[in-house]
């Protein structure tokens, strides 16, 4: 597949947020720490740093760290079995803690508010001043809609360990160049991102029903079906038939009326995107078919209203 | 995927002059959704707007108490627990200028699967002046 078209990724995203982290993160070494355990933690946190993640908690058998969903897909265009897999792990182990009994634990709370607050601006008011419990439950919620992964990071049973692609040299990424040559603001360049992706999911899903359609396509067939498409790494920056990007581009790559797009610009799986979205229609009083737009804040509008934001739900 | 993810029921009645605590008074039921057109809506985005609720919403939900992917069993247990057919509610939801509805969630994703509402249920809630919503997804 190295022929096919690739999916963006916004490079280096988090890189200042994990700075951010280690700062704050010193503190928590207790004093009375053996040399031993405070060099293990020390390490642990060392790879937070390279990674851009943050551990939640680390028991006699594993250490379980939380990524952004971009951080921990970083320079891959899907994930890999292994870290679906690991993904998986995260959401069950997830799901089967109580809220009530992680919100007891302080320094496991103030973990997660670090994180939620440095990596997603629109939790900073929870993450400053939210209930211990509220705190958790907003993570077990983006854990379970995958907008954050948990990762078990020394498993037994084939968790993984992020391996983000280095950072192309001397290129800017593809989120920059939206950023500064077309002026678009950071949210709006990963929408922008979001639905180029789509298209390239597309055209994944065409190959493979052409493939499926052929009795036994021959390898040149194939090859040269693939070649028909761009590979983006070798794209020059702007190649992308910039044309189409106009003066209200921000606000349309910000917001959709497509349920599908939604959850994936929100971050969570459709099936439970579906459930979140009755759910909000039921307590607005909205019909079926009623025509909503979705933001990537998770603000919901009707008619030019606000009415709703779907991390309620 | 778990049953309740591909069916469940919500009987709701709305209205902008729906106050909660009366149908909760009426139904004798502690609702699963209670809003009162004006109540706050939670700003998650930290950015502390000032949302309210554009309507008033009371209802009970199937999803926790019935696990079947088809909508039946969902929708009895909805009118058992509301214990309808009741004479007066027609007039009262008049009254009152309220709407009752049984919102169905419906996961269609593979696209073969035909919501079922039995007849029988069909023409109860129509009596009563309710309807039946299929909010399908596909």
């Amino acid at each position: 597949m190295a022929d096919n078209p690739r999916k963006l990724n916004g490079y280096g995203d988090f890189v200042f947020s994990a700075h951010k982290l280690s700062s704050q993160k010193s503190k928590q070494f207790p004093k009375n720490m053996g040399a031993r355990q405070f060099a293990k933690l020390r390490r642990h946190k060392q790879q937070d740093l390279e990674m851009g993640g943050i551990e939640l908690k680390t028991d006699s058998l594993q250490r379980w760290a939380i990524y952004s969903k971009d951080t921990y897909v970083s320079g891959r265009i899907f994930l890999t079995r292994e870290q679906k897999k690991a993904v998986a792990e995260g959401k069950k182990f997830s799901e089967r803690a109580y809220a009530d009994v992680w919100a007891k634990d302080a320094a496991l709370v103030q973990r997660v508010r670090s994180f939620l607050g440095t990596n997603f601006y629109w939790h900073q008011r929870l993450a400053k001043s939210g209930a211990d419990l509220e705190v958790i439950q907003t993570l077990q919620s983006m854990i379970r809609g995958e907008s954050v992964v948990l990762i078990a990071e020394q498993s037994r049973t084939g968790g993984v360990r992020n391996d983000p692609a280095p950072k192309p040299k001397g290129l800017p990424s593809f989120r920059e160049e939206l950023m500064t040559k077309l002026g678009m603001s950071y949210d709006a360049a990963t929408a922008y991102m979001i639905r180029y992706n789509e298209i390239v999911e597309k055209i994944h899903a065409m190959e493979a029903r052409c493939a499926n359609r052929a009795a036994s396509p021959p390898a040149d067939a194939t090859s040269d079906l693939t070649k028909t498409a761009t590979p983006l790494d070798d794209a020059q920056p702007f190649a992308y038939a910039p044309d189409a990007v106009s003066g209200d581009t921000e606000e349309l790559a910000a917001s959709t009326r497509n349920p599908d797009y939604a959850a994936k610009m929100l971050g969570f799986d459709r099936d439970t995107f579906g459930d979140m979205i009755h759910a909000m229609k039921a307590e607005n009083r909205l019909r079926g078919d009623d025509n909503v737009i979705w933001h990537d804040n998770g603000d919901v509008s009707s008619k030019g209203l606000v009415i709703d934001n779907m991390y309620n739900y | 995927m778990n049953s309740q993810h591909l069916a469940h029921a919500s009987f709701t009645i709305s209205g902008d002059q729906v106050l909660p605590e009366f149908w909760t008074r009426y139904f004798d039921v502690v609702p699963d959704i209670a809003i009162t057109k004006g109540d706050p809506i939670t700003d998650p985005t930290g950015q502390g707007r000032i949302l309210v609720r554009r309507t008033g919403v009371w209802g009970i939900r199937s999803k926790l108490m019935v696990s079947s992917s088809v909508l039946e069993p969902h929708l009895r247990y909805l009118i058992n627990r509301l214990s309808l057919p009741k004479a007066s509610l027609r007039e009262l939801l008049c009254e009152k200028k309220a709407e009752m509805c049984f919102f169905c969630y419906w996961a269609n994703y593979m696209g073969d699967r035909v919501p079922d509402v039995p007849d029988d249920i069909r023409a109860m809630i129509e009596s009563l002046g309710g309807v039946i919503e299929i909010d399908e997804y596909r």
